[in-house]
């Protein structure tokens, strides 16, 4: 499956260390972002909290006595929120640009392997058929579309497996096929749900934080953190994977070994993201890519650099998502997706005509 | 003996690549692998990078089995360069060439940065340093990814002699080139290397190898210097086509010229 590619846009200085000056100083300007971000993204909502009040609330005295609903608003709703959109960001957006390292194309997404559709079909089948009975809802649902997010990932791995190897066109062609048949198990379920089930399906398959409070962030936090601090460890075996399989193994990199570890830790990241929000799409495909243009594509750079953007996206969007149309609540992947798409095709008029895309 | 293969077999499906075939190359040896098309050298080539896996026979790098070294170890004594790069990322050409430093142990930044612009001087291509790998054309790909492997294999290591495998690597190459490279080739052998080549044109191996292994359907035709193997007798049987050798004053080895008829 050839698919045009996009990677090579920048003009970008000619560093060989991974990570230099320039780059260590956009990086702190980025979390220093993220900071201001986060703090904004505090203050605003059904609530509005002044500075002061922010800070009082947040450990920091400053005078300001802020009421009891004031603190319940931060400390209970927005800031687990807030936490949850960060990870999710940095984790869908790192997660995609390792799937993109390892199937050695710049347009892979994890939503190709199966791992969002099986994960949502799980949700589905939770919501509509009622498994969510046996246990409290915010703990049946993670849990099964994380198990079905791994599922589907498990049955695509398998099915791309030849002679102890994999293959990757084998495995996108699994991947579609997985695809197209939770998409027909969703499609179904929605079908014979009540009124009730199926909104609450639809609303999964566009993607909202809204179901994220303090139990989801105790329950979410670790698992994405895992993933968050393992990926990274890979990038310089990911870069030697980039020149081929062969030549990464005469690099003497473990080949197999890699390919299962980031498997593993890229179906960590997105089952759980799917779990706790629904299937938010162009993150993990769109980030990487902006930060590829920006960096190149040494996975030194794109991991973390994937990691900051993908965080201070999905909070901009979740915070433009919950206080856009007070007090209603607009579905976060619709925001993503109307963002990312636009904003992908203006890359793809504007760089076209370089001479590295042929 | 550097790197040997000891009566190696490999079929795929019912079909045999490699029947009982044996090398032995010796450091400070330039060892080509010439062979019509099909012969098997390329197979013959993934066999010694262990790529492959000979069903039957063994290979043995630096005096051990290959399975015996590390894939960390047997990266930092030999080196490969693959017929057919499959780059598709932008890396700039010095961080291609600095991926080879990767199996190495890491000096300075300020020596590793001189090691990668060494190799990239080696194989005349410094000048594009700063270029995207995917903007190049195919020959100054072939020169960088030849400037990849040699930083690999720079410095000499204390686990053992050092191999370079190349396969094919004047495929892309214009005729000056061609034997750039290959005079390279002799200079690296000369640091003590082991340079086992794959090649399709006789007279470059009659140029600038000190043995040759000739091939054909997978077997073994003559193996010794390229006087004692590309004999008209062998050529012809290999090839199915009439040549002669032609003694040039400017030369010291003689040329192969085929019989093309009038």
């Amino acid at each position: 499956m050839e698919l045009p590619f996009l990677q090579s846009l920048s003009p970008c200085s000619s560093v060989s260390s991974g990570v230099n000056a320039s780059f260590l100083r956009t990086g702190a300007i980025a979390v220093a972002l993220l900071i201001v971000a986060s703090l904004a993204a505090l203050a605003v909502g059904p609530v509005t909290l002044t500075p002061a009040k922010l800070f009082a609330l947040l450990g920091i005295p400053t005078g300001a006595e802020p009421a009891a609903f004031e603190r319940v608003a931060l400390l209970q709703i927005r800031l687990p929120r807030v936490l949850l959109a960060i990870l999710v960001g940095a984790a869908l957006a790192v997660a995609g640009a390792g799937m993109q390292g390892l199937l050695r194309n710049p347009l892979a997404d994890p939503g190709l392997i199966g791992v969002s559709a099986g994960a949502g079909l799980a949700a589905a089948a939770c919501m509509v058929l009622g498994f969510g009975a046996l246990l409290p809802v915010q703990l049946a649902l993670p849990l099964a579309s994380f198990a079905g997010g791994a599922a589907a990932a498990w049955a695509v791995m398998r099915l791309s497996l030849v002679d102890g190897r994999t293959r990757v066109a084998t495995m996108l062609l699994a991947g579609l096929a997985l695809n197209a048949i939770a998409g027909a198990g969703i499609g179904f379920l929605s079908y014979v749900a009540d009124d009730l089930a199926l909104r609450a399906v639809a609303l999964w398959m566009f993607g909202s934080l809204d179901r994220a409070g303090l139990s989801e962030l105790v329950v979410a936090a670790p698992l994405l953190v895992v993933t968050l601090v393992a990926l990274p460890l890979q990038a310089q075996a990911l870069n030697a994977l980039l020149l081929g399989e062969a030549e990464a193994q005469h690099l003497g990199v473990d080949v197999e070994a890699l390919k299962r570890r980031v498997g593993v830790l890229v179906v960590l990241a997105v089952g759980v993201s799917v779990a706790l929000a629904g299937i938010i799409g162009f993150v993990g495909l769109l980030v990487p890519h902006l930060v590829r243009l920006w960096t190149g594509p040494d996975h030194r750079r794109v991991l973390p650099g994937s990691m900051l953007l993908g965080a201070l996206l999905l909070l901009f969007a979740d915070t433009l998502a919950r206080t856009l149309f007070l007090p209603a609540e607009l579905p976060i992947g619709i925001l993503t997706a109307l963002v990312g798409g636009p904003f992908f095709i203006a890359l793809l008029l504007r760089y076209r005509d370089r001479a590295e895309l042929s | 003996m550097t790197i040997a293969a000891h009566e190696v077999g490999y079929r795929a499906g019912d079909r045999a690549l490699l029947h009982e075939v044996s090398l032995q190359a010796r450091s400070g040896e330039v060892h080509a692998v010439l062979g019509p098309n099909g012969a098997g050298k390329s197979t013959l080539l993934r066999l010694l990078a262990g790529e492959l896996q000979p069903q039957t026979g063994r290979i043995d790098c630096a005096g051990r089995p290959l399975a015996a070294w590390s894939a960390r170890e047997l990266a930092r004594l030999r080196a490969v360069l693959p017929q057919r790069e499959q780059l598709s990322f932008g890396f700039t050409v010095e961080e291609v060439v600095h991926l080879g430093r990767l199996p190495c142990p890491q000096h300075s930044a300020q020596r590793e940065r001189e090691i990668v612009l060494a190799a990239l001087d080696t194989t005349g291509v410094r000048h594009l340093r700063t270029r995207r790998y995917p903007s190049l054309s195919g020959g100054e790909r072939a020169r960088v990814q030849l400037a990849r492997v040699l930083a690999q294999i720079w410095e000499p290591v204390a686990l053992g002699p050092r191999t370079l495998l190349l396969d094919e690597p004047t495929a892309s190459l214009d005729l000056a080139h061609q034997h750039r490279c290959l005079a390279l080739a002799r200079r690296i052998a000369a640091q003590d290397v082991a340079v086992v080549v794959v090649l399709h044109d006789p007279n470059l191996v009659m140029a600038y190898a000190d043995r040759v292994t000739l091939l054909c359907c997978g077997e073994t035709i003559a193996c010794g210097t390229p006087q004692e193997v590309l004999t008209p007798h062998h050529l012809s049987r290999v090839y199915g086509v009439e040549v002669s050798l032609i003694a040039a004053e400017t030369a010291a080895r003689p040329y192969i010229a085929v019989h093309v008829p009038r």
